[in-house]
């Protein structure tokens, strides 16, 4: 006991110079580093709203939403690395974050979009839509030219531009006059800083400022993703094997074994009650992704009927396969939710319950430590470089920031554990007979069913996760499915608190601190006195110690 | 009284003379009127398509030396395209519509794209297909390719001169948008032109051009509706997609709950598997075979950023999952669906049964494909006659529709209605007809009202066909849904497949036959030999018995 307890010292305080190494060399690794949230929803409303004004357009009556999106700069990163990318998105302005505010009316194409800097607030994107026959005020070309140049001016101060594009079209009842310029004096490799501007009419029409990467890129970009995509394509011909085998298994152990049916249905009336919280929370997303050919009934119908659909599909799956994979561990002897089990016997000053608690935080901590040394050693020897998930973007733009890794340890990583661990596992382990080749394959098929292209070179993500899986799957065998899945939930809650506690706008920050005391509720557990007791008396039927 | 015709006959029922004679006559009547309002109501199966493809490239092949462009290097494929004529139909009605796709708007061609592997470069040709003119060019080019910078005016007599060559009277057109930009080491110029004087409703005739450097870039004839009007379609296509989703939850739902059904059967052990996997994995050749028959689309769309090897043995193993996939669903619903109805004492495979003693029940296989063809016919028939009343009444709208583009752009253009159809027809009547009356039967014990349901559901899932006010297929297809849910519960499940196959066999090859190219004529013919493909187990059965004897 005594052993175990100083074994666990030593896992924490690792786990907490993990830590300490993760947030220290946190903007040279990780790409979401370069999001810098200064102005919050409602400043960028009101900068955008005061952009409008000043180009002598009116929205009143508009319905508004305010989101937060990005483009990601895979140029910059490729061929500058990570560190110097992220550098010029926070420092220098270079477009690739933007809180996105749209104005629109419900069947109505014109619209207005304004695209601001979160950091500084600067304009770097704006559209109106027009109908092609609407009408406005014809100016001659040279006039347009000139309003251009000014606004090019106004909201550019700094750079000197020279014009590349030049160009008019005749609508039915309007003039349209587009103008291109490239920065001058400006590197980014072999990439140009652009500003395009359009004057619908006699008014701003259109707006951006854009990183014109050289058209090769994409293709070369394209060809380096292709070995990860036939890895991702294999493993998902072999994961429909598994989804297979799963349905044979189905039908055996129904047949042959017992199983938990009432047990699988909770946790997956649970899945589907969490996705529904997910959908209202991404509601303002889901608003401003609206298409204004349709009436707002039918978009939502539509967005929320397939997603609603969707969730019942995956919880039916979750369902069958909690329900399988629950049954199979029992047969080869795992205690899949021991958690779950001593909780439900009110056993909560168990040691064995500390104990799974505590290893499920020391994993989470070593896991940002090993992430961290990976991608250090890889960005130096390999220039590896990683695309930005859109998590961190979704998260800004919820009603609630801070639910985002709550929702998803339960729509995202219960999921995967429930498949790759619990069900893939056992499944190996009862008809291969071998422990170690059961784990093996587990993980290979986790990594590689889940295998989008993320990571440059894309091997790296393999070498990075097959570890790992084959670490969590020792871990479920030892500790329970419960232990992993908080374990990945404190890495998902660490990266996503990250920019919420490093941003200044109140709001955001307080849901970051949200989170951290959230990650820290279940050490509540351990204000228990410890009862000493070994529960394994109160195992289910078949289950090892 | 109503209740009664809705009862499943017994195993050894067989259709007396007079109801076989009656179908008979029915079928030729459906046949007979399919054949003389077919033209009124879809008039686009007139078009006559003179152009074969190989002439197509050929003359792509001519356009390029004539730009001065080298294409031999490059790998071709092409296919066959339609324009979407909506807004023509709405404004101007049917027969002018034809009259001016056939005259002014091009509208049906070749396309014929030249690639290379891993190349950005490449060239895209289209060639009317009725009269074997180019229409549309595109020069795929990357943005880091050296050309000259021209000036404006030489770039403008550049591309008049282009027009000029392709038959165009530039005195008749205005220029409407001009545009230069300056890329690393060349040049490009955008003109866009509108014919003066030229107008169908709001709609204006346009062409555009794009010069690369000082050679052609692109050239586009085009017709430009109206934004509203593409959003008003957008509008009343989705209305038809929502009912379609909707639907197919329904259906996505009572379907996945064969899998319970399946393990509660399992358990007593009263399932059929081998005939299910038989039938399941029938699709599975059936699905390279189309694989195979749509390699030109295939090829065209290749992307030029991946390995020829790599898009091919992707798509072929996506395709073979997806055989899986679409396989273990039939398998799913064709175990349950046949050991429930096995358990109520509904019909299930009928002609199966009567095949074990194919001289005991020789007359009821004779009837069985007597109604199968006929009910084709009939349905045939049917549809074109709702169609007709519903577009004389002015309710209903149909768009000029080409939706066999793929079977024309095909390797063998009779093989696209076996492979669609065998598969539709399976999975259709197998999950609608044999799985779902058998478990409304069972919920609702009302054979009446299983059919209804099912033949609802199956009906209204068709509702995203452009065909206006949305719930018109759904209508017309509840009514079919219900006769073949009847004749499922007298003859079995065979007779509707038969009918089914049949029904899209003969659609699609009444189109060929119709076409004024010789090829298509004869793949036509091959398409209609290819219906009495369902008769072959029949054929086989009897010989198998004879060489027992």
């Amino acid at each position: 006991m005594k052993q175990k307890k100083i074994i666990l010292g030593v896992g924490f305080v690792l786990g907490l110079l993990s830590l300490a190494l993760f947030l220290y060399t946190y903007d040279d690794c990780r790409p979401e580093a370069s999001l810098d949230v200064r102005i919050d929803k409602k400043m960028a409303a009101g900068m955008a709203d005061e952009f409008i004004h000043e180009h002598g357009l009116n929205t009143q009556g508009y319905e508004r939403t305010v989101t937060l999106e990005f483009k990601d700069q895979f140029y910059l990163k490729k061929t500058l690395g990570m560190k110097e990318t992220t550098r010029l998105i926070r420092h220098a302005g270079v477009p690739c974050w933007s809180w996105q505010v749209r104005y629109f009316l419900e069947s109505q194409k014109e619209e207005i979009r304004v695209y601001l800097n979160p950091s500084t607030g600067e304009i770097i994107y704006f559209s109106h839509a027009l109908m092609d026959d609407a009408a406005a005020e014809s100016i001659s070309h040279d006039e347009a030219k000139f309003i251009a140049e000014k606004i090019l001016l106004s909201l550019n101060k700094y750079e000197e531009f020279e014009l590349i594009q030049d160009s008019f079209e005749e609508l039915a009842n309007r003039k349209e006059h587009v103008f291109e310029w490239k920065a001058k004096n400006i590197e980014l490799a072999d990439a140009t800083l652009h500003v395009y501007v359009a004057i619908a009419g006699n008014k701003l029409g259109h707006y951006a400022k854009y990183v014109e990467v050289p058209d090769g890129f994409y293709r070369l970009y394209q060809r380096e993703a292709t070995p990860s995509m036939i890895v991702y394509f294999v493993f998902g011909v072999l994961n429909v094997l598994i989804n297979i085998g799963m349905l044979v298994a189905l039908f055996l152990q129904y047949r042959y074994s017992k199983i938990r049916w009432k047990f699988s249905g909770a946790i997956a009336l649970v899945f589907v009650a969490v996705s529904l919280i997910e959908v209202w929370n991404f509601f303002p997303v889901t608003q401003s992704d609206y298409y204004t050919a349709l009436t707002k009934n039918m978009y939502l119908t539509i967005h929320l009927g397939t997603r609603l659909f969707g969730i019942l599909l995956t919880g039916l799956w979750i369902f069958l396969t909690c329900a399988v994979g629950d049954s199979l561990s029992r047969d080869i002897g795992i205690d899949a939710f021991p958690v779950l089990r001593l909780l439900k016997e009110r056993n909560f000053s168990s040691p064995q319950l500390r104990e799974r608690i505590a290893v499920a935080y020391i994993l989470g901590l070593l896991r940002t430590g090993y992430v961290t040394l990976f991608y250090l050693v890889a960005i130096r020897f390999v220039h590896a470089w990683k695309i930005l998930p859109s998590n961190y973007a979704v998260s800004f733009s919820a009603y609630l920031p801070f639910a985002l890794p709550l929702t998803m340890l339960i729509t995202d990583t219960l999921t995967n554990e429930l498949k790759y661990r619990l069900f893939a596992i056992s499944f190996f382990k009862k008809y291969l007979k071998l422990t170690w080749l059961a784990v093996l394959l587990s993980s290979f098929f986790w990594v590689f069913g889940n295998y989008n292209v993320a990571i440059f070179p894309a091997y790296l993500k393999g070498i990075e996760l097959v570890t790992l899986g084959v670490i969590w799957g020792f871990a479920f065998k030892r500790y329970g499915i419960e232990t992993v899945l908080w374990a990945e939930t404190v890495f998902a809650f660490i990266l996503v608190a990250m920019p919420l506690l490093r941003s200044p706008v109140d709001f955001f920050h307080t849901a970051g601190i949200i989170l951290v005391v959230i990650l820290l509720l279940p050490l509540g557990l351990f204000l228990f006195p410890s009862s000493g007791e070994n529960s394994s008396l109160n195992l289910p039927q078949g289950a090892k110690q | 009284m109503f209740g009664k015709i809705f009862n499943p006959a017994p195993l050894e029922y067989t259709p007396s003379r007079r109801i076989i004679v009656t179908w008979i006559l029915a079928g030729i009547f459906g046949l007979l009127a399919y054949a003389f309002f077919n033209e009124k109501i879809f008039p686009l199966l007139n078009v006559n398509i003179r152009v074969a493809p190989e002439r197509a490239i050929a003359t792509a092949d001519d356009f390029l030396k004539r730009e001065e462009f080298s294409s031999s290097e490059y790998e071709r494929a092409v296919v066959f395209s339609s324009c979407s004529t909506e807004y023509l139909q709405e404004k101007m009605g049917i027969t002018k519509t034809i009259a001016l796709l056939q005259k002014d708007i091009p509208c049906w061609s070749w396309d014929v794209r030249y690639f290379r592997e891993l190349q950005p470069e490449g060239f895209y040709v289209s060639v009317d297909a009725l009269n074997g003119a180019v229409k549309n060019f595109y020069h795929t080019l990357p943005e880091s390719t050296e050309g000259k910078k021209i000036s404006e005016n030489e770039a403008k007599t550049l591309a008049e001169g282009i027009l000029k060559r392709q038959n165009y009277d530039m005195a008749q057109y205005e220029l409407k948008t001009n545009s230069h930009k300056d890329l690393p080491k060349r040049r490009d110029y955008f003109f866009e032109w509108e014919k003066k004087n030229y107008k169908i409703a709001d709609a204006t005739l346009r062409v555009m051009l794009q010069i690369h450097g000082d050679r052609l870039g692109m050239l586009l004839k085009y017709l430009e509706i109206p934004e509203k009007f593409y959003r008003d379609m957008t509008h009343k296509t989705t209305v038809g997609i929502i009912i379609t989703l909707i639907f197919s939850a329904a259906i996505g739902i009572v379907a996945l709950a064969s899998l319970f059904i399946l393990l509660i059967q399992c358990k007593y052990g009263s399932v059929r598997w081998r005939l299910a996997i038989i039938f399941g994995a029938l699709l599975l050749p059936i699905r390279f075979l189309n694989f195979y028959n749509t390699l030109p689309s295939f090829w065209y769309s290749y992307p030029d950023t991946t390995y020829k090897a790599i898009y091919f043995w992707i798509s072929a193993v996506s395709l073979c999952l997806g055989g899986v996939f679409t396989g273990g669903f039939i398998f799913l619903i064709c175990a349950a669906g046949e050991s429930l109805s096995r358990k109520l004492n509904l019909p299930g495979f009928y002609l199966l049964e009567a095949l074990k003693e194919p001289r005991k029940f020789s007359n009821k296989i004779i009837s069985i494909y007597t109604i199968g063809y006929s009910f084709a016919f009939c349905m045939m028939g049917y549809e074109v006659l709702f169609y007709f009343l519903g577009t004389q009444w002015k309710h209903v709208w149909i768009p000029l529709s080409f939706s066999y583009s793929g079977m024309l752009s095909s390797k063998m253009p009779f093989l696209e209605p076996l492979t669609v159809g065998t598969s539709a027809a399976l999975l259709e009547e197998f999950l609608f007809r044999l799985y779902m009356i058998a478990l409304f039967t069972k919920l609702f014990k009302r054979p009446w009202l299983s059919v209804v349901l099912q033949a609802v559901l199956w009906a209204f899932a068709h509702s995203n066909y452009a065909i206006y006010p949305n719930f018109t297929r759904g209508i017309e297809l509840t009514i079919v849904g219900i006769a073949l849910g009847m004749i499922y519960l007298k003859c079995g499940i065979e007779t509707t497949v038969i009918a089914h196959y049949v029904y899209n066999a003969v659609t699609a090859g009444w189109l060929l036959f119709q076409s004024g190219n010789y090829y298509f004529v004869s793949s036509g013919v091959l398409v209609l030999l290819l219906v009495f493909i369902p008769i072959l187990p029949v054929y086989l059965s009897k010989r198998y018995a004879k060489s027992r004897k």
